[in-house]
Formats: C-alpha cells, sequence, structure tokens
C-alpha cells in the first residue's frame, strides 16, 4: 500500500513538472511564433526611359521608382499614341515578378475629353482606359496582375484623344499606379 | 498567409515526447531504472532552455541551422523511445510489454514525428515526403495491429501456408 501511494505521488509530480515544462515551451514557441523579422530590400521594378522620352516629357525621379509625363498632348477628333514614353523594368535577374495598373487619382474638366488610355505591354497587355461622354470622367478599374519576366523591359502606350470641339490648353491630371507582387 | 511551422517547433515536439516517456518510466518502474522518469523531466527542462536561447539568438542564426539543432533534440527524444523499447524486449525479455509500447508510443511518436517533418520539408523546399510516408506507415500499422491482437490467428495461417 506504501509503495502505491508512493508511485502515484511521484506520477503527480512528475505530471505536475510535465505539464509546466510543456506550458513553458509552448508560451515561448508561441512568442516566437509572434517574432516577426523585417529588413529592407532593394526593389527590383522601376521605370526607364522610353525612346519617346523626350516627346511625352518624362522624368524619373525617387531612384526611378516615380515618374511624371507632362508633354503628353490630346488632339481634337485625332488618336495621338506614344509607343514608348517609358518602361517598367524587372531588373532582377533571376525571378519573375507580377505587376498591375492601380488607378490613383483623377482631376481635370472632363468635358473636352474622349480618352486617356495607359496600356502596359506585357504578353497580356494590361490598361487602364478613362474615358470621358462630355461631362464627367469614367475611372477604369483595377488590373489583374501580369508577369514581368526577369531582366526585361516592358513598354507602357499612351493613346489619347479629345473631342472635336477642345480648345487647347484643357488640362487633365492622372495618377496611376505599378503595383508589384513578389 | 496559413499557419507555417518554425523549426523550434520539432524541440516542442522533443519536449513532449520526453515528458510523455518520463510519465511511462515513472509507470513502468518495476522494468526500467528508479532514476530514469526525472532524467527524462532534465531532458525536457532542457529542451525548455534549449528553445529560450533560440529564441533569444533568433537573428543571430539562420533558418538551415535553427533546423538542424531542433531536429537534432528530436532525434535524440525519438532515439530514447526507441532505446526503451529495445530495452525491454532485449535487456529485460518483456515481448509483450515490449510489443505493446511499440505499438501505442514508438510507432505514433515516429509517425507524429514524420507528419511535421514532411509539412515543414514541404513548406521549405516543396518536397512532399508524407505522401509516401504514410502509405508505407499505414501498412506496418495494419500488419502491426493484426499480429499484436490475434497473434494466434497469423501464426495459424502461415503453419497452413
Amino acid at each position: 500500500m506504501k509503495r502505491v501511494f508512493s508511485k502515484s505521488a511521484k506520477m503527480l509530480v512528475l505530471t505536475l513538472m510535465g505539464i509546466l515544462v510543456i506550458s513553458a515551451t509552448a508560451a515561448v514557441y508561441y512568442s516566437l511564433d509572434m517574432t516577426s523579422t523585417i529588413t529592407t530590400a532593394a526593389n527590383d521594378i522601376w521605370f526607364v526611359e522610353g525612346l519617346d522620352n523626350v516627346t511625352a516629357g518624362v522624368t524619373l525621379f525617387n531612384d526611378n521608382k516615380s515618374a511624371t509625363l507632362t508633354d503628353l498632348k490630346a488632339y481634337p477628333n485625332i488618336t495621338m499614341t506614344y509607343d514608348d514614353p517609358i518602361k517598367v523594368r524587372n531588373n532582377n535577374t533571376g525571378t519573375n515578378h507580377f505587376v498591375r495598373l492601380t488607378p490613383v487619382s483623377l482631376t481635370g474638366t472632363a468635358t473636352y475629353f474622349v480618352y486617356i488610355n495607359f496600356t502596359l505591354q506585357t504578353s497580356t497587355p494590361i490598361s487602364l482606359n478613362y474615358t470621358s461622354n462630355g461631362a464627367s470622367w469614367t475611372t477604369p478599374s483595377q488590373t489583374s496582375f501580369v508577369q514581368v519576366d526577369m531582366n526585361t523591359e516592358y513598354s507602357i502606350v499612351v493613346e489619347t484623344m479629345a473631342n472635336a470641339t477642345a480648345p487647347a490648353d484643357q488640362i487633365a491630371t492622372i495618377e496611376i499606379a505599378v503595383e508589384v507582387q513578389l | 498567409m496559413g499557419f507555417s511551422l518554425l523549426p523550434e517547433f520539432f524541440v516542442f515536439l522533443g519536449v513532449d515526447v520526453f515528458v510523455a516517456m518520463s510519465l511511462l518510466a515513472c509507470l513502468l518502474d518495476d522494468y526500467f531504472p528508479k532514476t530514469l522518469p526525472y532524467v527524462f523531466q532534465a531532458a525536457a527542462i532542457g529542451g525548455y532552455v534549449h528553445i529560450l536561447i533560440s529564441r533569444d539568438f533568433l537573428t543571430l542564426f539562420g533558418d538551415s541551422m535553427r533546423f538542424w539543432y531542433c531536429f537534432l533534440y528530436l532525434t535524440v527524444a525519438l532515439a530514447n523511445i526507441i532505446a526503451l523499447n529495445v530495452y525491454l524486449a532485449v535487456i529485460k525479455k518483456q515481448w509483450t510489454i515490449a510489443k505493446v509500447f511499440s505499438g501505442t508510443v514508438v510507432f505514433p511518436a515516429l509517425l507524429i514525428s514524420v507528419f511535421f517533418i514532411s509539412d515543414y520539408a514541404s513548406q521549405i523546399a516543396g518536397v512532399y515526403l508524407l505522401h509516401i510516408a504514410m502509405f508505407i506507415s499505414a501498412i506496418v500499422l495494419g500488419l502491426s495491429i493484426s499480429v499484436l491482437l490475434s497473434p494466434k490467428i497469423v501464426r495459424k495461417y502461415w503453419k497452413r501456408r
């Protein structure tokens, strides 16, 4: 009888100790699971000037991660196409990435424009087509992601058209984003 | 993003194994040395210290190194289970208990470990070991259970052949 009690006591002590050790280990593991180590990294995707960069008034800044195109024109009843004002480059030599175009903002009168279209010439082209009915703009929705191959550049083609009665010096300002999925 | 395993999970698993073995060694104290449960408890506490140190030096150790020292701890724990089974079978000559032990403790512990290692391997390198491992394990498990539960039937079957 004495021995049984002794064994039970030992079992109880070992069980309690075991629960304590397992709980403590689980708590440490949980805290470890919640630990995130975040380091900064150089980006692989950036803008590069295209052949039509002078005509389109392209300026690159912020280490080629931002660009403005200030000399784009829209002519009445004529489709004006800028074939290669600016390019998107995947500078990584070993990894393909995915990008999409996202509308950010649009200001300016809709009265005299017909459309302004931005197309990224990937193998499956994606585009943001801003259209005007003469009274208001229709902002396109975000595109789907498309692959940009490693060490490759893709042009963004810009097409514009103003309506037949458009006077000179009417301005529309459009901001779009190239979002990258690694 | 789904749930993903950290290498330290293997230490956690090893600690569980040591604690379970400690209780088993206490339960079967007629067959094992009296100090053995405490040795296993000490090994479990060692695992706790192990994971604690790993957390503090997380940024210093790379993923590969973390995996290997955690995997080593789990391997030691599993090796101890197998050693206990061999001890029961060979030294103590307790064949029946050894068979039950292998079916209820050793095999499930190995299977669970293979499951998590496979999951980790698929997460890191996209290698799916579990399909093959589970298939083989299931066959072994089925045969073990049939032999364990009805050895006479198996013996008769072999005699007939």
